[in-house]
């Protein structure tokens, strides 16, 4: 029997996409910080807080579509947004990486690339 | 020494069972004992949104209960942290607004005992105190608590 019975599959779908764009842009954050990018510097680009992406991707601020574009353009990266039906998520071969390729592939190779796995909806960064 | 599945026999422990996505496959275990499993059912549906502008607390447990059982890497610390001492074996799953404390019976099958929101838990200090409510419940049942090594827990 389902914990959640209580959660409707809308409420499902969207905790689980929300969660996944926002870890996928701390994990995008966190390799910039590696790289010696800094929270701050990126803050800076965009002309905002520090306080303000934390905020953004701890769920205290709305995340928009155009705040994730402008946070990829100040990463350096560009987003992508696919969504698939359970035929295409269940099918052999098909989780994730095989639905990109040979774009998947390639981005693969260089490991400049990571794809969120496991949804309805993903989203795909690659670095410029 | 008590196993998971006797303590399911005898309905003092319960396995939570999330939907997962179609592509999704369970690769952890999940758990909750009785009195957990009646807060999560009873209480944590009826918690309003707080501080995630999105998610309301029942949905944001949820996610995160769904990306542990599907075998994501955890956000450490703030996803999921080990309490002080780190001897004691006792974690808690963090989301926004709600704190879930248990311990790893063994790697990667984690046992829920106690659940609240991160608001009561900061205003009243009650970490400590399900932490050590959670040591006593799991020697009373004759749990195994893993060692709390993160490497070998969140990889």
């Amino acid at each position: 029997m389902d914990s959640f019975p209580n959660l409707s599959e809308r409420e499902q779908r969207r905790a689980r996409f929300v969660g996944r764009v926002r870890r996928e842009l701390k994990q995008a954050l966190t390799r910039a910080q590696k790289n010696g990018v800094t929270q701050r510097e990126v803050a800076k680009r965009l002309g905002i807080q520090p306080s303000v992406i934390s905020r953004q991707l701890n769920g205290a601020a709305n995340l928009t579509l155009k705040s994730i574009g402008d946070l990829a353009w100040a990463l350096g990266l560009y987003p992508r947004l696919r969504l698939f039906t359970p035929e295409e998520l269940s099918a052999p071969n098909s989780n994730a990486a095989a639905m990109y390729s040979p774009y998947w592939r390639n981005m693969q190779t260089q490991a400049v690339a990571t794809t969120i796995q496991g949804g309805s909806a993903k989203i795909e960064y690659c670095r410029e | 020494m008590s196993t998971l599945a006797n303590l399911k026999d005898t309905g003092t422990l319960r396995t939570i069972l999330v939907p997962l996505e179609p592509d999704e496959l369970t690769r952890r275990g999940l758990y909750g004992l009785a009195s957990f499993m009646s807060w999560m059912e009873n209480t944590l549906p009826s918690l309003p949104r707080d501080r995630d502008i999105v998610n309301r607390p029942l949905a944001q447990v949820f996610s995160l209960f769904a990306d542990f059982i599907t075998g994501t890497v955890m956000d450490y610390p703030e996803s999921i942290k080990e309490l002080f001492p780190h001897e004691k074996g006792i974690w808690e799953f963090r989301t926004r607004d709600i704190r879930v404390f248990g311990f790893f019976e063994k790697k990667d099958v984690f046992v829920c005992a106690f659940g609240d929101t991160a608001k009561r838990c900061h205003e009243h200090n009650l970490h400590y105190i399900y932490r050590d409510q959670a040591v006593k419940i799991a020697a009373e049942l004759g749990l195994t608590i893993a060692p709390g090594t993160i490497d070998g827990l969140l990889s």
